[in-house]
């Protein structure tokens, strides 16, 4: 499980995070949704540990993760993320994409390309493991950048609005391939989003955020039943 | 180096951890192109500078350059004519040997 508790973070004079507390509970996926610049991808930099709080902390099973004085660092998290603009690297094909995140384990190189190919394999990518990302379309890019981010065998995954410029179509594929991802492999997500209709399809509960403070934070139907106030229920499009 | 985006070093910095590896396999390699041309410029330039290499050589030391200079005093004209040739020449050819590398660098990411 992972607990973020009081978490604040200022940058200068804004605070981007206020107060927060929420939980991620196991094997769940969490959108958080909130209007531009309400401080999502500011929670998703602090949960992965690439920004300390000023207040608050991150307990991630059970372990203190993030205080304002102490910082695991991201990458003995457990965790993988996905960026908004997917940062994916443009010297390298597919497949050494992935090879880079499974170096990290001393494996055999018939280890590797056996992992290698079931990974491609998982986000249909197989046969595009020599091409580089500006060879790929914008729906495969977004595979491998999830690709790249189950190479790690995550236990949590941090989204940040993966899909936000693709067509409704791709869309769909992409969201039912994460959901029968997420079911062959247990794991926890925290999905960005400023889209409802996302967040509805893919969500077992929601967090609602508004300038850097949690609304409301319930399940689907809950929070679709009784919105706590004016702004979720304009946000979430509830007559 | 502040061009290659900093999620990139992040995406990777959070798979390995290893600030080594992310140096000479994410951030060198998208730098390369900037990091030669860089060290061709300041090389060319660098190579026909007089100002600064006349307030900090020792003595009984010359630059081409400041030969050069020297001799047009003497009014040594064919030796300040051939030491030039010899100067456009090695500038020439590090220009030459400059696009080589770049173009073997393109075929390479091509
Ligand atoms: N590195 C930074 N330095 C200064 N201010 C920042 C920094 N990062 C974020 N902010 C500010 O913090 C606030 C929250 O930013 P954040 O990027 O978390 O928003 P967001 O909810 O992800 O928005 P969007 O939906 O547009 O991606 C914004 O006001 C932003 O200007
Ligand atoms: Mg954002």
């Amino acid at each position: 499980m992972l607990s973020i508790e009081h978490l604040t973070k200022r940058y200068g004079d804004t605070e981007a995070v206020k107060d927060l507390t929420l939980e991620l509970s196991l094997n769940e996926i969490l959108a958080i949704i909130g209007p531009s610049g309400c401080g999502k991808t500011t929670l998703l930099r602090l949960t992965a540990g690439f920004e300390s709080p000023d207040k608050g902390w991150i307990l991630i099973d059970g372990v203190e993760a993030s205080t304002p004085n102490h910082l695991i660092e991201p990458y003995r998290r457990s965790l993988s993320m996905i960026f908004q603009d997917l940062a994916l690297w443009p010297h390298m094909t597919v497949k050494e994409h992935v090879e880079f995140v499974l170096k990290k384990n001393k494996l055999s190189r018939g280890d590797i390309n056996l992992k290698i190919d079931r990974n491609l394999e998982d986000v249909n990518l197989n046969g595009y493991g020599n091409r580089r990302p500006h060879e790929l379309s914008g729906g495969e890019r977004q595979r491998l950048a999830i690709a790249r981010a189950l190479a790690s065998e995550p236990t949590y995954l941090l989204m940040d609005e993966p899909f936000s410029n693709l067509d409704s179509i791709l869309k769909d594929d992409l969201q039912e391939l994460l959901l029968s991802l997420k079911n062959h492999h247990e794991m926890s997500i925290m999905y960005v989003t400023h889209n409802i209709e996302e967040a509805l399809a893919l969500a077992d509960r929601i967090a609602v955020i508004n300038k850097g403070r949690l609304e409301q934070i319930d399940t689907k139907d809950n929070i679709l039943n009784n919105p706590k106030n004016n702004f979720v229920r304009r946000l979430l499009r509830i007559k | 180096m502040k061009q290659v985006g900093q999620r990139v070093e992040e995406a990777a910095f959070l798979t390995t951890g290893n600030w080594s590896k992310v140096m000479y396999r994410i951030i060198i390699p998208l730098t390369k192109h900037s990091l030669i041309a860089g060290f061709f410029i300041v090389f060319i330039l660098s190579i026909g500078e007089i100002g600064t290499t006349l307030l900090v050589i020792p003595p009984g030391r010359e630059t081409v350059p400041i030969k050069i200079y020297n001799l047009m005093h003497y009014g040594a004209d064919q030796m300040v004519a051939a030491l030039c040739l010899i100067l456009i020449a090695i500038i020439l050819a590090f220009s030459g040997l400059f696009l080589i590398v770049h173009k073997s660098l393109n075929k390479q990411s091509a």
